[in-house]
């Protein structure tokens, strides 16, 4: 090892030890290093001939003096002379804290003092961090290091899209976190390395933003085409894309309510890839035949997750109304009215003034353009979503539009589609075997929407499918990619299932609410404050650090401006 | 490793340990004042008119090295020698130099280090034998932690306790020691005119150290580079003769925020020359006693200088050097922070880190 490698010389005190797990080492003047760079250190060996090495993560830095304290600096600026230019420079150094990541030899003994520290190589931060050796790697984003290292970081497949675990959350304040471009960046490295087990459902929950990502992205600079090389990846949009629409009865707009600009709808309906999807009364009325689910049923009440229900009034209401026997959407609202005269038979355990709020509910609630029923003609491209999904296989992306939707009914068709996904996996459809579909990713942006943090009653009907799909889906292939705002907002138990986490930049108030964020060190926390635009940390069950810091490319597909 | 005090009764000296081992240590003496003459005489040319004036301000300072030499000694051994029972004394003596680099950054110079364990025995033992019992404690001490053995005197004063003689002996090696490393750095061209050396403590080396070390003509001249610089200095020490004689206190205290006093010299009588002066660091309303704040500052008298006195413009250049060098400040870390300049603070602290610990050191003897 000659001198010129090394940076710095680990430092052991009586009072700042070495440990097992973390080393504090001085660096060498004109060295620069921040949080999250990975050095390799000098270390005892088992068999007595040659050096170990262990690595380590910077976690912390800070600048020593030999001042005695601050009045100390004060007068010798001349007792607070603010032109005094003192000759002498105070001893002082950079002290770095660092966790210890492994050793090459798997030697756990604590760091002696006076080791030297030096650069690590990209190929030991690889191994270090937990991710050269991954039996199936999915490209993460890349790290640059201090000395102008970039080094690819993988996540593994089977922790990342089951069967060993599964489920991933990114969170982060809008606009800078670039949570949608991240989540798009991880499903192109999923379609490009796993297109024969993996089918896509995402959601766009907001203006034109995902309704053209088979398109290319023609601003993309060549700087930014490099970063998907670094990350051995294509700089290619997501292929094999069907949309599907919001259903309207608007022939001047392709039959749908969505903001999609008309050039891209109508590309997409010259190749057949965009559908009008709707609901007909049928949808609420149960599963298949030979199916004696409820769940039919069950999605009607998604229609009411805003709703403040703690007596689940309406959920009663729904159970009670039994068997639907209407064919269309008025003569179920005329169904529902009856039950507001007085006199019916059968129990009365539901008030009628409950019955009337339904009836209301139902009444106001259904009245919107996807609630019809199928038209005869063709080019209206009305689709359900239980057949969309039918048709979806490995290598394919189904986008649902559900932006121009109110609150209510997004959590309907983002129910809906989460139901009838576990569904199929469960075998519970004709027409769809589970290997078919292969494994279903489902992105949905506004996670807390759909899955509020537990406000210590019962959870909601969409809290209690999300559950189960982030519970159960790891091994049926069901698996969920959430992004959110602010962590805080989301169940505790859908983040506790996820095996991989990704942080994006948030603010203060964020960190001092959110449970998640109180084991992170004061310098990990700085540094979720002010992550830049392509930046994450991120955390993931294969690592062998809590957290590591990537850049990540500039999404390759079209990007639509609302 | 066999110890010091087993080693000594091998060889037949009866020996006890000193109880007051850990109660008789005085860390870092300073080398302190020793004004045996007790007049002084003015030693400026030209005369400075009311014996003290402002410093001009300097932009840089020419001091490029910065040395401290100190010395731990402790009466560890009292032993029996034929008729009489001595104290035998042993220490640790070092000096260490300093390089503030371009970049303001001071680097220890590695090859001017130097560090030795000292063992001051009476001269009841001759002189042979101190030798032979050298060579034998080495014999058994790792190399790093060898001892030299040196001689002292004894019956040299009366009233004064054979201990204070030895450890004035390991003293005198210490001073001995920084002498050579001056010596040293004049061989090696390293000391000269924009590149000058600050030795913490006096010049006033006694004896004839200076003339031990057979100095050549052309190193002599660069003596001139060579400041030393005294954190204390005795107030009630006398000038002058007759009506306008002052004692020292007296002159400094007066002493306004970068004034310096007149030259002063010593005796005729030296083997060297030199000239003294003070200087006030810091505001006289920012440090508690009028007295504090003030450095003595030492210089070798070259050349026509020895008749002359030192030039004005030599003095005012020197000190203003100085008072450059007043910031930053080891405030609160070391009580004489007022009088401290930092570089030398960081030689002495970077040398006391480098001697071994007290209980190391004592675990060699004991």
């Amino acid at each position: 090892m000659s001198d010129d490698q090394c940076i710095g010389k680990v430092t052991a005190t009586e009072k700042k030890p070495t440990t097992c797990t973390s080393v504090n080492f001085w660096l060498s003047p004109g060295v620069i290093i921040r949080p999250f760079d990975i050095v390799r250190i000098e270390h005892i060996c088992g068999n007595g001939s040659e050096n170990s090495f262990s690595y380590a993560i910077v976690r912390e830095l800070s600048y020593i003096t030999d001042s005695a304290g601050h009045l100390a600096n004060f007068v010798s600026s001349d007792f607070g002379d603010i032109n005094a230019r003192p000759i002498n420079k105070r001893l002082g150094t950079t002290i770095a804290e660092a966790d210890v990541l492994g050793n090459s030899q798997n030697i756990e003994m604590p760091i002696h003092d006076g080791a030297r520290v030096e650069w690590a190589k990209p190929e030991e931060i690889r191994t270090a961090l937990g991710v050269e050796k991954l039996k199936e790697p999915i490209p993460a984003g890349y790290i640059q290091t201090s000395n102008n290292e970039e080094i690819r970081i993988d996540f593994e497949a089977r922790y990342l899209a089951g069967p060993e675990a599964a489920h991933m959350n990114i969170s982060g304040i809008s606009g800078l976190a670039s949570k949608t471009s991240y989540a798009m960046f991880l499903l192109s490295a999923l379609q490009q390395r796993m297109k024969d087990e993996v089918s896509i459902v995402l959601f766009n929950v907001k203006g034109p933003d995902l309704l053209a990502l088979d398109q290319t992205n023609n601003d993309l600079k060549n700087v930014q085409k490099d970063e998907w090389t670094k990350c051995g990846l294509e700089p290619k949009p997501l292929e094999n894309a069907t949309y599907l629409y919001p259903y309207a009865k608007r022939s001047d707009r392709y039959f749908t309510s969505s903001h999609a600009p008309k050039d891209v709808l109508a590309d997409q309906i010259d190749q057949q890839r965009a559908f009008n999807y709707y609901y007909d009364v049928d949808t609420f009325k149960g599963g298949e035949e030979g199916n004696e689910s409820d769940v039919g049923r069950d999605k009607m009440s998604l229609l009411f997750s805003d709703i403040d229900d703690p007596q689940s009034t309406m959920e009663s209401c729904i159970q009670e109304l039994g068997e639907i026997q209407a064919e269309t959407w008025e003569k179920l609202r005329e169904e529902i009215q009856a039950k507001t005269e007085k006199g019916q038979p059968g129990r009365k355990e539901i008030s009628v003034q409950s019955w009337r709020k339904f009836s209301r509910l139902i009444r106001t609630r259904t009245n919107h353009d996807i609630f019809s029923s199928l038209y005869l003609g063709e080019d209206r491209r009305q689709k359900l979503i239980v057949d969309a999904i039918k048709q979806l296989r490995p290598g394919n992306i189904l986008v649902v539009d559900i932006a121009p939707l109110p609150d209510y009914l997004q959590c309907l068709v983002f129910g809906d589609v989460i139901r009838t996904v576990f569904d199929a996996k469960l075998d519970l459809y004709e027409g769809i075997k589970r290997e078919e579909l292969g494994r279903v990713v489902i992105f949905a942006d506004e996670l807390n929407k759909y899955a509020p943090a537990s406000s210590g009653g019962r959870d909601r009907t969409l809290t209690r499918w999300l559950l189960e799909v982030t519970e159960r889906g790891r091994s049926l292939g069901v698996v969920l990619f959430g992004a959110e705002q602010f962590r805080s907002g989301v169940h505790a138990r859908i983040l506790g299932n996820c095996s991989t986490d990704i942080y994006g930049r948030t603010n203060p108030v964020e960190l001092s609410k959110a449970a998640d964020y109180r084991l992170f060190s004061q310098s990990n926390k700085a540094t979720i404050t002010r992550l830049n635009q392509g930046q994450m940390l991120l955390q993931h069950s294969v690592f062998n650090t809590s957290l590591i810091k990537v850049r990540f490319p500039f999404p390759a597909y079209r990007q639509l401006q609302g | 490793m066999k110890r010091l005090i087993s080693i000594l009764r091998d060889n037949n000296i009866d020996c006890l340990p000193n109880e007051r081992f850990t109660l008789d240590v005085e860390m870092f003496l300073d080398n302190g004042e020793e004004h045996r003459f007790p007049k002084q005489v003015l030693f400026e040319f030209p005369e400075l008119k009311g014996g003290k004036k402002l410093v001009p301000e300097a932009n840089l300072s020419m001091f490029r090295y910065f040395l401290d030499g100190s010395q731990r000694s402790h009466r560890v051994i009292d032993a029996s020698f034929k008729s009489r029972f001595l104290p035998i004394c042993a220490g640790q003596i070092g000096v260490a130099v300093l390089e503030r680099e371009y970049s303001g950054r001071m680097k220890p110079r590695r090859d001017l280090i130097r560090i030795e364990n000292i063992l001051a025995m009476p001269n009841v033992v001759e002189k042979d034998n101190a030798k032979d019992l050298e060579k034998k404690i080495n014999n058994e001490m790792p190399e790093n932690e060898h001892f030299r053995v040196v001689r002292y005197d004894y019956q040299s004063k009366e009233d004064k306790d054979p201990a204070d003689l030895g450890r004035a002996m390991i003293i005198h090696e210490m001073q001995m020691l920084e002498l050579k490393t001056i010596r040293d750095m004049i061989g090696k061209h390293m000391i000269q005119d924009e590149r000058m050396l600050v030795k913490d403590g006096g010049l006033q080396y006694r004896d004839n150290k200076i003339k031990d070390l057979n100095f050549s003509k052309d190193d002599l001249v660069q003596l001139r580079n060579v400041i030393g610089l005294a954190k204390t200095f005795k107030p009630n020490m006398t000038l002058g003769q007759g009506r306008g004689r002052q004692d020292l206190g007296n002159l400094t205290k007066d002493l306004d925020w970068k004034e310096r006093s007149t030259v002063i010299r010593p005796p005729k009588d030296k083997a060297t020359t030199y000239g003294w002066w003070y200087l006030r660091l810091r505001p006289r309303e920012k440090v508690y006693s009028p007295l504090q704040g003030i450095v003595k500052i030492e210089v070798f008298a070259i050349g026509i200088e020895e008749d002359d006195g030192i030039p004005e413009a030599r003095a005012d250049t020197i000190s203003s050097y100085v008072l450059k060098e007043r910031n930053v400040t080891p405030y609160n870390a070391d009580a004489r922070w007022a009088s401290h300049i930092y570089p030398i603070y960081l030689a002495e602290t970077y040398l006391r880190s480098s001697f071994l610990s007290h209980d190391r050191f004592k675990a060699l003897i004991f």
